[in-house]
């Protein structure tokens, strides 16, 4: 079987990196799989998958290895609790934020800004759906560019709000429009430079408000009208914020019924 | 080939022929563009997508129109009352399918090399599994994950033959697979002029039972994925949307599709 392979690099296109926090449970498989199908097809795109696990696991190393795609394979674990002084308090970071800094570490660890790289970052769960024309919206980010997202904050899509005169100035959202930035994580994009400009922007990893991850971020690097407005002015939706149902197994029984030397 | 060289040209690759059936949700734009991104990294894929419906979407239509590979767009409605919980679903959508395939295939010469899988718009497929499929000769079968509340399910083989069923449900039935898990070659179609998936007397999950017994024989089917033991396609099924916020009034100054 010949693999596919992505179309080839080309020294003059900005690269798009792409980090996917990624966590073992069934579905995984098919959501990487799926996610490397779409990936194939753009050009200069290397994929930071960041699996939340004590060790690298041979899915995914296999999977990374056989999808033809460049790509760099990180873990870290989401600590269930973390130590203060001599308790343990559960840990309220939330799913693939230690996964996304450490995504964010290894571009700062690996890239100089002297000069900087021309490229961009995004983040990409692992259950989203993307089109094509997404990442070609995404790939000239001067800063800090930004796009509808379907599905989230209860509505079949939220969007930034754009002023006539190409200016976001707002957020067409029902929950929280007030926030600094009422922005979901699938709706942003950030160029290497600005995150190799300022080492110190990172997600927070305690004490944030629902809703407000992609803030804590974004305030360390952008202000609202600093961001460059996506998919014609924003009134296309080019990114789907799905979720894939838990599969039912109820016919593994309580000891496993299949053999689980096979992968799924 | 140079000049000299006797040698005829290889045979052309066979088209593989993905039947989808599609319904308006939400969700359907997502689901059928990710699905295209899958069927576009595959060679000499045509995909006929089937709505249900009474007549084409403009989404679909427009979907259709960009989706970057060889595409058939039909629509069926399905009868309302066919329309219960337990009944089986996209019964009429899979026959268009299949009709629009007899028919496009009646007037021309055999051999016509191809092979047609029923391919629903939620499922997740690798590209490995294409590979596979495409050598069919008359019905090939291999495992599907994250069906029958099972991590997967699959041929039993043995010697290179099916010789049972691993699977979660109804094991007895005489094929205990799922839509996912075959394909047909488009010769045994074209010779099986009768060959639909049933309504009248098909009891709730016998769909693929009562289809496959019209056209082949347990005896026959060969076993792909090495032998049935790996799992290249996964049943995967998408949450329903949270629209809770969506207002009544007051909606937003322009339309836009999702």
């Amino acid at each position: 079987y010949v693999y596919s392979r992505p179309p080839p690099w080309s020294d003059t296109l900005p690269t798009i990196f792409v980090i996917t926090p990624t966590y073992t449970r069934p579905v995984q498989k098919a959501e990487l799989t799926r996610l490397a199908n779409t990936f194939l097809h753009v050009q200069n795109l290397h994929w930071v998958v960041v699996e939340d696990s004590p060790r690298r696991t041979n899915l995914v190393s296999n999977l990374l290895e056989k999808a033809g795609l460049n790509f760099t394979h990180l873990n870290v674990e989401t600590p269930k609790s973390l130590k203060v002084g001599l308790s343990w308090i559960p840990s309220h970071t939330p799913r693939g934020t230690l996964q996304r800094n450490l995504g964010l570490h290894w571009l700062r660890d690996s890239f100089s800004n002297t000069p900087p790289p021309e490229g961009v970052v995004y983040f990409a769960d692992d259950d989203n759906t993307y089109s094509l024309e997404l990442f070609e919206e995404m790939r000239y980010t001067r800063r800090v560019s930004v796009w509808p997202v379907a599905f989230v904050g209860g509505l079949r899509y939220e969007s930034p709000k754009v002023s006539p005169s190409g200016k976001v100035v707002g957020w067409k959202t029902v929950f929280d429009p007030n926030r600094p930035f009422a922005i979901d994580m699938a709706g942003f994009a950030i160029s290497i430079k600005l995150i190799l400009e300022k080492p110190q922007a990172s997600f927070k990893l305690e004490g944030v408000k629902g809703g407000y991850q992609e803030t804590s971020l974004l305030k360390d690097l952008v202000t609202m009208d600093g961001l460059e407005p996506k998919a014609a002015n924003c009134t296309k939706v080019l990114v789907w914020h799905t979720r894939t149902e838990r599969p039912t197994l109820v016919n593994e029984g309580k000891h496993g019924f299949t053999d689980p030397r096979v992968e799924v | 080939p140079s000049g000299g060289a006797k040698g005829r040209a290889p045979p052309p690759l066979p088209t593989i022929y993905a039947i989808t059936p599609t319904y308006s949700r939400p969700v359907q734009k997502a689901e059928l563009t990710r699905l295209a991104n899958t069927f576009r990294q595959v060679a000499r894929l045509h995909w006929i997508v089937v709505e249900d419906a009474a007549a084409r979407s403009d989404l679909v239509s427009r979907f259709v129109a960009g989706a970057g590979l060889p595409c058939t767009h039909l629509h069926v409605p399905t009868p309302r009352r066919y329309k219960r919980p337990g009944l089986p679903r996209a019964t009429e959508q899979r026959n268009a399918g299949l009709a629009w395939l007899r028919q496009r295939h009646q007037h021309l010469p055999p051999p016509q090399p191809g092979v047609l899988f029923f391919a629903d718009d939620d499922n997740t497929y690798s590209l490995e599994l294409f590979h596979e499929m495409r050598t069919t000769r008359k019905v090939s079968v291999w495992p599907v994950g994250l069906v029958g509340g099972r991590r997967y399910e699959r041929p039993v083989v043995e010697n290179g033959k099916v010789v049972g069923w691993y699977t979660g449900w109804r094991a007895d039935r005489p094929f205990a697979i799922d839509m996912a898990g075959f394909a047909v070659s488009l010769q045994v179609i074209l010779s099986h002029p009768k060959a639909v998936f049933k309504r009248r007397g098909s009891q709730p999950g016998m769909q693929e039972s009562d289809f496959l017994k019209q056209i082949t024989t347990v005896e026959e089917l060969e076993p792909k994925a090495n032998n049935c033991t790996k799992v290249l396609v996964w049943h995967t099924r998408t949450e329903k949307v949270n629209l809770a916020n969506e207002p009544k009034y007051h909606l937003d100054t322009v339309s836009i599709e999702v």
